[in-house]
């Protein structure tokens, strides 16, 4: 029987920390990061998603207008001559970074995959069946970021911790 | 000095010499590789004094890129710049022969604490 694994010990706020951190350490010189609930309505959107597997099995994906991914980039590169390989390219290293993190404080033996990047309408891979652990809604650079921490749906029994 | 920045983004190579340069250890030759692979041939090409590797990258990953230099004899200094830093992974890191781990996101400071016993 498929079931979802919990995710043991990961907090809203732990979350929140990660990815505050990275935000200050990298994008901060452009504004600082802030908490806004307001949902992400720019048509453009771009998705950021990295994989950890082992004793649990999820996803966590960053997403963000494409504008702000450009205007990320440029902060990430001190650079305003970007192409879009290089939007990729800081987009995955952030989701890269915040999972890196996630990583960290789940059980010992998780691996962490390779960052994908996609710009909407193709969405990177969160697998049918998979439930949105935590949500972060954050604003920066004028728009929405949204932070989420998936649980993948597996064929174990749900293990209570 | 040469320093050889081995990591799949392009991004955080720039990153990192931005951030030796805020350290204050700039000055020094840069060579960058884009995967473990692509490092552990630049080591025989370039003859660095010092590799900052990612952990994590297509083709050939960081600690297996350690493992291979290792094995062939090569004994140049190593450490890590990552966004995994799980004491799991630093022990690892060490028992491959790393120097030390940084774990991404990182500050100067932390650069500067890391890496100023190798590079005086």
């Amino acid at each position: 029987m498929s079931g979802v694994i919990s995710v043991p010990a990961l907090e809203l706020d732990d979350v929140r920390v990660v990815t505050s951190d990275v935000w200050t350490s990298f994008l901060a010189s452009h504004e600082p990061l802030e908490w806004s609930p307001a949902p992400l309505t720019e048509p453009e959107v771009m998705r950021a998603a990295v994989e950890i597997r082992g004793e649990w099995h999820g996803t966590v994906t960053l997403e963000m207008s494409s504008a702000a991914a450009r205007t990320a980039a440029r902060t990430m590169l001190t650079c305003d001559e970007l192409d879009h390989e290089d939007v990729l390219d800081a987009l995955g290293e952030l989701v890269n970074m915040i999972g890196g993190n996630v990583k960290s404080l789940l059980p010992s033996g998780s691996t962490l995959g390779l960052p994908m990047v996609s710009s909407t309408p193709v969405r990177p891979s969160v697998p049918a069946g998979s439930t949105e652990h935590c949500r972060l809604d954050l604003s920066w650079a004028g728009t929405t970021i949204v932070v989420r921490v998936w649980s993948h749906a597996t064929e174990k029994e749900d293990t209570p911790r | 000095m040469k320093i050889l920045i081995v990591d799949d983004s392009r991004v955080m190579r720039q990153i990192v010499v931005r951030t030796l340069r805020q350290a204050g250890l700039d000055g020094h030759d840069i060579v960058e590789a884009e995967n473990g692979k692509l490092g552990f041939d630049a080591v025989l090409a370039h003859q660095p004094d010092l590799v900052l590797s990612d952990w994590n990258m297509p083709e050939m990953t960081g600690i297996e890129m350690l493992h291979a230099l290792r094995a062939n004899g090569h004994q140049v200094p190593l450490g890590f710049v990552t966004s995994e830093g799980s004491p799991e992974m630093v022990a690892k890191a060490h028992a491959g022969g790393a120097m030390f781990v940084i774990t991404k996101p990182f500050t100067p400071e932390g650069f500067r604490d890391a890496l100023e016993p190798v590079l005086v």
